[in-house]
């Protein structure tokens, strides 16, 4: 597929969508959004990105290889779930920063929020080694 | 010094280390338990022991020493010491000893682990665990097929019969509210709903363990393992696991008339049967191995009694018969191993060559034979004395025990002749080491010296209270050889000449039963192979008929049956309440249009003929599937299951586009496709009315109100939905993003991952 | 509403079955779809359809309000949402690779090894004839 009008528009349309999906992501626990969603707002913005780019390219733009961010996000998760054990409690509780319980700071940094970090990336990465698989076998 | 002097001769090999090992370990529980006997026999005490084991399921590692467990671990024991000793000379040489010893010294202990067991989980788990090592051991030549088959057979009957047992063993625990025995044996559930239940299947365990008929034939077939094996296992030990579970559970099931005439009947036809059987037989084996089954039948045939004097019957036949057998298995298997066959026909005069073995074979026979002052004299008037005594079926007991008890005098005083006596030129090939020689001599020995001493040994009061732990009036029998004149000792005479009458015809006799023409074309052996063979018919039918390897039948197959369960439950109830149908009233417009538009757009994806459009109308489908979700209060559901129909579209184009054009394999609406199309609408109106009534119930929301009324409290967060997925079930949000992982991961491996060029059919072999 | 979404979920069931019996692989793979889309709406009517109130908790309260929409199943469909995604995708990659390797997308050409027998006893069996005919 080549076409300049996707191209340009997709350079434009590419931070959109991703900033759009970051913020789905971080609102995800007071409003509709969330992990999941995150995922496969930015899963779509990188297939629109392939599409007029191709496999190639999309590859270079993102940092590490899709099976790399999967990867990574069970790590998170899990390092998530690890953190509660340091302070006693069973493994994936919640644990909240001091400063967001006060209320000194909108964002709830917390290993909740790492956790939903992790099933962002996890889903990203495992919807984005399927498309790039499917699309690079010709 | 000339060092390859002290090199051992290739043909002298080291006696097997296991052999000394299990040795140590039987002697250590021989010492322990005897240290046991003080309290028990003398005291009457009962030692319990325990360690929890699965706490969550309420079982411990208890074990329980009473009298008849002492006496049942006491024989495991003294046995397996002496058996280990000989099979440190049997097996010396034998590349594969250590192996086999190694699962003996396991079955030791598993059986060990079954008498001394209390709680009912605990020894079926020693149980299964006799029954596996035994098919090891019976298999110990897997290299010959008939080895083979027979351990096949053992474990299948065993086995078989085990899980009768688990099932009598859940059954019985729940009726009387205890798994321990220690509980069960004060109960009497001989009045309980489920007695006769119990008891069949308890029964089968126990017929099938034992050998009893009519599962009496894996028994001699199980002789294809070696003498030491069988002469432990199947004689002394392993077969008599069945008789003891009779014998501990009889406190709380005995004392029907069901009980009495299933154990009567077939103990009786075992004894008898398998005494005819015994002289059928050319290998003095497999002759013991038929007069062992025998044993089993008589002890059996007095535990289905409920008198103190038929219980000790069978416990002090049980100890005699455990003390002169394992004796004469382990002279059988000096025989083999120095004459090199255990056919009597040939074997001759061996009296002057192996003049240890005769002696232990002579000793042992005479036990058998219950000649006086043996053991099994005193253990012949008393079975003798409590079968004139039994109250029901005199003339059954009467009449098996002293048939049976008449062929086995005989052939006992076959067996301590025939190989013995007549001339031989030549010496056998082999000697024997003092290992071989001195068990069965020690065994046969004790055979002799329990007779006249009876009273003054331990074994009277151990005898007496094993009994006292089968029934509770258990009188005090005394043990000795002599009784005074009257029907007992008349009837004992009668059976020791018609013995010696027989052994001095037994050849003639032997000929006549070996060619007679009544031999039965329906053997109980022919019957185990007609359903083993009928049984592997069935599962290969059914397996061509089930895992034909074509998906589409197994699509079928599934909803098929999901209709007709579904349907067959819809007969017993009733669906479709009319009141909900008046649900569909005040419905508004749109919602009425979206449904539309749903309906429509699966239909287009069942009737098109293009890729696209299907595609397309796939993707329609589930936007209006994400629109729904919208209305109904949803929106996360909704944002998902769009992005996720985007996707689906995509990655559905980026393939199918290179399959083949959508061609219609069935063409035109033929009887294929009419009968799918009645499934499937089948399967769908079964949803329908599934859901129907589910919606009709009322809906239990205490978990949903939990997560939303704890959201923001405890996890501080408003989005509920959010909230569930990575707070309160993290741990399953966890377990799904590693699942969409994992497919990634195996979508990349599939196209990605290939060592063979693309166009190049798949074959095994190719890879590396 | 409840009952006309039974009716649909039946329906869609129906579609879904219809196509998964047939003999094209690309018809399965719709079939299954269909499938996971009916499985979830199933799921949503387990919970009871809510109009106008999605289950969030307001700014300045601590408690969701009287009438709120059941937040369980609609957690259990979003995940069910995705892994079926995963379970389509490589459903899909393994339909491709299979025609890649067989050449078709035909159902019956793909499996059904009607061959299979169980040759393995045929030894055991044989010492069974022969014990039999020793009997």
């Amino acid at each position: 597929m080549n076409s300049t009008i996707l191209k340009a528009a997709t350079r434009i349309l590419m931070a959109l969508i991703l900033i759009f999906a970051i913020y789905m992501l971080l609102r995800g626990h007071d409003d509709p959004g969330g992990g999941f969603i995150g995922a496969l707002i930015t899963s779509a913005a990188f297939v629109l990105y392939k599409f007029a780019y191709g496999s190639e390219e999309t590859r270079k733009i993102m940092v590490l290889d899709s099976r790399g961010i999967s990867m990574l996000g069970i790590g998170c998760a899990i390092a998530a779930g690890l953190m509660s054990l340091f302070t006693g409690k069973t493994f994936l509780t919640g644990l909240w920063l001091p400063a967001y319980v006060e209320g000194r700071i909108p964002l709830p940094v917390s290993t909740v929020l790492l956790f939903d970090i992790g099933v962002y990336l996890a889903v990203t990465g495992a919807v984005l080694t399927i498309v790039l698989a499917l699309e690079e076998d010709r | 010094m000339n060092l390859t002097r002290l090199r051992l001769p290739a043909h002298l090999p080291v006696s097997p280390l296991a052999a000394w090992v299990g040795a140590a370990i039987s002697f250590f529980f021989l010492v322990l338990l005897l240290g046991f006997l003080p309290a028990v026999a003398r005291d009457g005490e009962v030692i319990r022991l325990a360690i929890e084991w699965i706490p969550a399921l309420g079982i411990d590692l208890s074990f329980r020493i009473d009298g008849l467990s002492l006496l049942f671990g006491l024989v495991i024991s003294f046995v397996g010491l002496l058996i280990f000793v000989y099979s440190s000379a049997y097996f010396r040489g034998d590349p594969e000893a250590t192996r086999i010893l190694i699962v003996l010294v396991a079955f030791m202990l598993a059986m060990l682990g079954l008498v001394l067991a209390d709680h009912l989980i605990a020894l079926f788990v020693f149980w299964e665990l006799t029954t596996i090592t035994s098919f090891i051991l019976i298999g110990t030549r897997h290299e010959d097929a008939l080895a083979r088959r027979n351990a096949l057979q053992a474990i299948l009957v065993t086995a078989g019969g085990g899980l009768c047992l688990m099932a009598a063993i859940i059954l019985l625990g729940e009726a009387a509210g205890s798994y321990q025995l220690s509980e069960i044996i004060t109960r009497d559930l001989t009045d309980h709903p489920h007695y006769s239940a119990i008891l069949t299947l308890v029964l089968l365990g126990c017929l099938t363990k034992s050998a009893l008929f009519p599962f009496h034939f894996w028994l001699p077939n199980a002789m294809a393992a070696p003498t030491p094996i069988s002469a432990y296992l199947h004689s002394a030990t392993m077969v008599k696991a069945g008789l003891y579970l009779l014998a501990r559970l009889h406190p709380s099931l005995a004392g029907t008339d069901l009980w009495f005439w299933s154990l009567a009947v077939t103990g009786g036809i075992t004894a008898v049967w398998s005494s005819i059987q015994a002289l059928k037989q050319r290998d003095l084996k497999l002759m013991l191995a038929y007069t062992t089954v025998m044993a089993l039948g008589t002890i059996a045939l007095f535990l289905a009694a409920d008198s103190g004097k038929a219980l000790m019957a069978a416990l002090v036949f049980l100890l005699v018969h455990a003390l002169y057998k394992a004796a004469l298995f382990m002279v059988v298997g000096n025989l083999d191993k120095a004459a090199g066959s255990r056919d009597w026909s040939v074997l001759k005069g061996l009296r002057r060559f192996m003049p240890w073995t005769f002696a232990a074979a002579v000793l042992a026979a005479l036990s058998m034979a219950g000649v006086p002052p043996f053991f099994g004299f005193i253990g012949k008037e008393i079975l003798i004395a409590a079968s004139l005594a039994v109250p029901a079926g005199t003339f059954w007991f009467t009449g098996a025990v002293v048939v049976s008890a008449a062929l086995m005098a005989g052939v006992a005083f076959f067996l301590m002749t025939s190989p013995f006596f007549g001339d031989r030129a030549t010496p056998p090939k082999k000697r024997l080491s003092a290992a071989m020689v001195v068990p069965p001599l020690l065994l046969a020995a004790l055979g002799l010296i329990a007779g006249p001493f009876a009273s003054f040994l331990p074994i009277t009061p151990l005898l007496q209270s094993a009994a006292l732990s089968l029934s509770r009036e258990a009188p005090t029998i005394e043990l000795t050889l002599w009784h005074g004149f009257g029907p007992v000792l008349y009837i004992s005479i009668g059976i020791l000449l018609a013995g010696a009458a027989l052994a001095r015809f037994f050849v003639p006799v032997h000929r006549v039963l070996y060619h007679s023409p009544g031999k039965l074309s329906l053997t109980a052996d022919r019957v185990y192979d007609g359903i083993l063979h009928g049984l592997l018919s069935l599962a290969e039918v059914l397996t061509l008929v089930l895992q034909n390897g074509r998906q589409r039948f197994y699509v079928m197959t599934i909803f098929s049956t999901l209709v007709g369960l579904i349907g067959l439950t819809a007969l017993n109830r009733s669906f479709l309440p009319p009141a909900l149908l008046g649900g569909i009233e005040g419905i508004p417009l749109y919602q009425w249009i979206l449904c539309a538009f749903i309906a429509l757009s699966v239909l287009l994806i069942v009737f098109s003929h293009s890729r696209m459009l299907a595609i397309c109308a796939l993707g329609t489908a589930g936007t209006g599937i994400a629109l729904f979700f919208v209305i109904f209060s949803a929106p996360d559901v909704a944002m998902t299951q769009f992005m996720t129909e985007i996707l689906v579209v995509i990655i559905l184009t980026l393939v199918t586009l290179r399959l083949p054009v959508f061609h219609n394999y069935a063409p035109g609406f033929g009887a294929g496709r009419i009968r799918d199309a009645a499934i499937a609408i089948a399967s769908g109106v079964c949803v329908s009315a599934l859901m129907l009534s589910m919606v009709h119930e009322p809906v239990d929301l205490s978990v949903s109100d939990y997560y939303g009324a704890n959201s923001y409290t405890e996890a501080k967060g408003r989005n509920i939905v959010n909230v569930i997925l990575v707070d309160f079930r993290a741990m399953d949000t966890l377990g799904e993003i590693v699942v969409v992982a994992i497919a990634g991961l195996a979508c990349h491996a599939l196209i990605k991952l290939r060592r063979y060029s693309r166009g190049q059919r798949f074959d095994a072999r190719n890879l590396p | 509403m409840e009952v006309v979404l039974c009716i649909l979920t039946g329906l869609i069931v129906a579609c879904a079955i219809y196509l998964m019996l047939d003999r094209n692989l690309v018809k399965f793979l719709f079939g299954l779809v269909l499938m996971s889309n009916a499985a979830n709406l199933i799921l949503f009517s387990a919970g009871r359809l809510t109009l106008n109130s999605p289950a969030f908790i307001e700014a300045g309260e601590t408690l969701p309000p009287e009438h709120v929409a059941n937040a369980l199943p609609q957690a259990l469909i979003l995940t069910a949402i995705v892994i079926s995604f995963g379970l389509l995708a490589f459903s899909l990659v393994l339909s491709y690779r299979a025609y890649q390797e067989i050449g078709s997308v035909d159902m019956d050409e793909l499996g059904g090894n009607t061959s299979l027998s169980l040759d393995a006893d045929t030894d055991e069996r044989a010492v069974n004839n022969t014990i039999r005919a020793e009997l």
